[in-house]
């Protein structure tokens, strides 16, 4: 009994649906109460969840992408430039020798670009993420497992202004879950 | 072949009852004529006397009509604005195809100056040969009574050479008097250059075919050249060991004068092939010198250059053959 009375640090609250549709309507609805820490759980991707989850959030991938594509085509033109016209000029096929003979870079600029913004793009991906993440709370809900089966999960975040633990709560309940569970930290 | 048994001092140039017989064996007949085809380019130019006596650019129009569409050569389009200046000396040679009687004495002599090696009938039927400069065929006309021309083809040494760019490591680059420089130890042998020339003149050591540890061997080479070994490509070189000893003595003549400025005279640098060729027909110089015979030559009107719309600047130019054959002997038509 001292479990239930224990104040626990805890990581949300879990609705529980058996229909996409029902997700997508308490998604919808959560989203209008003005929850915003939150996360669903679905067997496949589900187009609308996904544009109220993620409602103007950005990843923060891109401008680093940018940012390392445009190192990767300085480098490279710089490398070839110290190069070819700096260090060690040589007479190749007749190309000049000064700023006119930038177009034999291209390749080498085009290729490093791609490089970094690519090692870029998929390192970051990973570790904004947190990934490696061998420990997540969500897996602590009752049924959980069969979110990769056939039920449909809407998680509200301890961390969310709003959060209550009893208004919370009180709202999942109208959005007819199967169940409502609190998700241990 | 060994024709002796049938050629008897009796009579050294006719035989009789000879017999033709099948044996059923075979025999592989092995010529380098036709390796490298330019695949149906048209690299040699032919002119007539007369016409050419009343518009000297009569020749030089025709390719430009030919190769670009309209009468003159036009501006080309290049990523590459700027251009290379070679302000000392500038290389270059003309090739006179009228006076090319397509003798080979430019061939051994190569031969001999830059100690390329002797690959034999069976490299030679893989298409391995190494001789630097060849002496191209060419047919025209009546297939039963032809008319047959005759080009020297060497490396072009051009300005603007396909061959460089495509070298991974560098080992083909030019010099400051634009040269096109093999330099060996460079060279991976990954054969690109050869594959990108449009004049198919450089040659792939395959095997280690110069016995180069024989000692007694030694004595019969020229000890000016550069040894080159297995899996390196190697070109003509315009002699560049005559050019650099022309220079190394104008240099001598000039600090023993107190001078910085070295003169190197036309005529004292005498590439191989132009040394062995018996009817003149092949000039070398400096270009930038418009005294010297080959810039004089590079300036008359049917001088031309080889593949010229490919923009590679040929340091090589060829003067058309201009023909004036009497007319009995013009019914089978001129090509």
């Amino acid at each position: 009994m001292a479990t239930l009375t224990r104040q626990v640090p805890f990581y949300g609250l879990m609705a529980e649906f058996s229909t996409p549709e029902a997700l997508i309507a308490a998604t919808k609805a959560a989203r209008e109460a003005g929850y915003r820490k939150m996360d669903a759980y679905s067997p496949f991707p589900i187009e609308e969840v996904i544009d109220e989850i993620d409602h103007g959030r950005s990843t923060g991938i891109p401008p680093l992408v940018l940012t390392a594509g445009l190192i990767g085509a300085t480098t490279g033109f710089v490398l070839q430039y110290i190069g070819a016209f700096v260090d060690y000029p040589i007479n190749v096929g007749g190309r000049p020798l000064n700023w006119e003979g930038w177009p034999a870079f291209v390749p080498i600029t085009f290729e490093l670009m791609i490089l970094l913004a690519a090692f870029t793009a998929a390192i970051s991906m990973v570790v904004l993420n947190g990934l490696p993440m061998p420990y997540h709370p969500v897996f602590n809900a009752p049924r959980f497992d069969r979110a990769s089966q056939d039920l449909f999960f809407l998680c509200i975040e301890a961390v969310d202004p709003l959060f209550d633990r009893t208004e919370t709560e009180r709202f999942l309940r109208t959005l007819a879950p199967n169940q409502v569970s609190e998700v241990e930290s | 072949m060994n024709v002796y048994p049938i050629r008897t001092s009796d009579a050294l140039w006719f035989g009789a009852g000879a017999n033709v017989t099948a044996t059923g064996n075979s025999y592989q007949l092995v010529s380098t004529q036709d390796h490298w085809t330019l695949e149906e380019r048209d690299i040699y130019r032919i002119g007539n006397f007369a016409a050419f006596r009343e518009n000297p650019k009569v020749i030089a129009e025709e390719v430009y009509l030919e190769e670009y569409g309209n009468v003159g050569r036009p501006e080309y389009q290049s990523f590459f604005t700027g251009e290379h200046a070679y302000p000392k000396q500038a290389w270059g040679m003309s090739i006179d195809l009228t006076a090319c009687i397509g003798c080979n004495a430019c061939v051994i002599a190569c031969q001999a100056e830059n100690n390329i090696p002797i690959v034999g009938k069976s490299e030679i039927a893989r298409g391995r040969e190494m001789h630097w400069i060849r002496i191209d065929r060419y047919f025209a006309g009546n297939l039963d009574n032809p008319s047959t021309y005759m080009m020297p083809m060497a490396c072009m040494q051009c300005e603007q050479a396909p061959c460089e760019i495509v070298c991974p490591v560098a080992a083909t680059v030019h010099d400051y008097e634009g040269l096109n420089n093999m330099v060996y130890n460079r060279c991976v042998g990954t054969k690109y250059c050869s594959n990108n020339c449009p004049y198919k003149v450089r040659r792939f050591n395959f095997l280690q075919y110069s016995d180069i540890d024989t000692i007694q061997f030694t004595l019969m080479r020229n000890p000016e050249v550069t040894v080159r070994n297995r899996g390196v490509m190697e070109k003509c070189t315009y002699c560049v060991q005559r050019i650099s000893d022309a220079r190394i003595e104008a240099k001598k003549v000039a600090v023993a004068a107190g001078s910085q400025d070295y003169v190197i005279d036309d005529g004292v640098i005498v590439t191989a092939c132009e040394g062995a060729c018996p009817t003149n027909a092949i000039v070398f110089g400096d270009i930038n010198d418009a005294n010297s015979r080959v810039k004089k030559l590079k300036d008359e009107p049917h001088s031309y250059y080889p593949l010229g719309i490919l923009n590679t600047k040929p340091r090589t130019t060829y003067l058309a053959r201009v023909r004036n054959p009497h007319e009995s002997l013009e019914v089978e038509g001129e090509g």
